[in-house]
């Protein structure tokens, strides 16, 4: 019998349970940190987004120098070719020349 | 107030406002469902935190099939459980690790006592939670949700994704099996 009321007693203990309450400095974190979470979303957000535009025009700079100097190179290249060409038809001719008037000699 | 059209419209739009308004009416509920469930106020106190950022974050997705308030015990819930499932695997990690000699930190669970207990009944609501810790999930939180929370069946229903009658059978055996467990405690002494 006694154990029954103990049981009871212990069964209904949760009544007229008062809500525990917050503590003073977690309320007040509480909304800060809610609002804050944005900015600290938004900060990051538009770092990154300086970072990857400032990579990008890096990139476009690269990309346009690059163009450039193997236009350049190009460039280089042909007249080097057509040197080589023209000095090579000069030797010839010299050179003809040369065993010509040795051959002459 | 709160459950309000108008109101609900200002949360979406992100009304500072009206969002401090939403936190200063459902601190103290979301904090003691949680602390009922998880049984450290430390913890708590963070998971609150985490609750009402993600109910900033996910107003948008707010239907209004229910009412916002069991919208809320249901982000609570739902961050309780999570936090308390991380915590089983914690522990049973913890103990396949002792198994094989690897030392961990012993976690001793010590008794809880709500704040919010009348003093002659403390001692009472520290057994009964120890004996509510014998339950599977569902009676356990099912009973917390109605018996301390006051909350309806149907609300827990809506909360648990479960059918009133099956609430209505979690809460039936959960008063048995705490009977049961409560017989035996004071048999022991």
């Amino acid at each position: 019998m006694e154990k029954n009321i103990k049981i009871e007693n212990v069964l209904n203990s949760f009544d007229n349970m008062q809500p525990a309450e917050l503590s003073p400095f977690v309320k007040a974190k509480l909304i800060h940190r809610i609002f804050d979470q944005e900015q600290e979303f938004e900060i990051p957000f538009k770092k990154s987004l300086v970072l990857l535009s400032l990579c990008a025009i890096l990139f476009f700079v690269n990309a346009v120098m690059l163009s450039q100097a193997s236009e350049q190179t190009v460039k280089i290249n042909n007249h080097a070719v057509s040197a080589q060409s023209e000095f090579s038809n000069e030797y010839d001719l010299n050179t003809t020349s040369i065993f010509y008037y040795d051959d002459k000699q | 107030m709160p459950d309000s059209l108008e109101f609900i419209e200002l949360l979406k739009k992100g009304d500072r406002v009206s969002f401090t308004q939403l936190v200063e009416e459902y601190q103290h509920v979301v904090f003691n469902t949680i602390l009922k469930i998880t049984q450290q106020s430390h913890d708590a106190e963070d998971l609150t935190q985490e609750v009402f950022i993600q109910i900033y974050k996910g107003i948008q997705h707010f239907r209004g099939d229910s009412k916002l308030s069991t919208w809320i015990y249901k982000i609570a819930y739902l961050k309780a459980i999570e936090w308390e499932r991380k915590k089983k695997s914690k522990r049973s990690i913890n103990y396949f690790k002792n198994l094989i000699g690897i030392q961990t930190d012993k976690e001793d669970i010590p008794d809880f006592y709500h704040p919010g207990i009348a003093l002659q009944n403390k001692e009472n609501a520290a057994v009964l939670y120890k004996a509510l810790n014998q339950l599977s999930e569902n009676q356990r939180i099912a009973f917390l949700l109605i018996k301390s929370e006051g909350l309806s069946y149907q609300e827990v229903g809506t909360i648990m994704k479960k059918t009133t009658k099956s609430i209505e059978g979690l809460i039936q055996r959960a008063n048995e099996n705490l009977r049961n467990i409560l017989k035996e405690t004071y048999r022991e002494q």
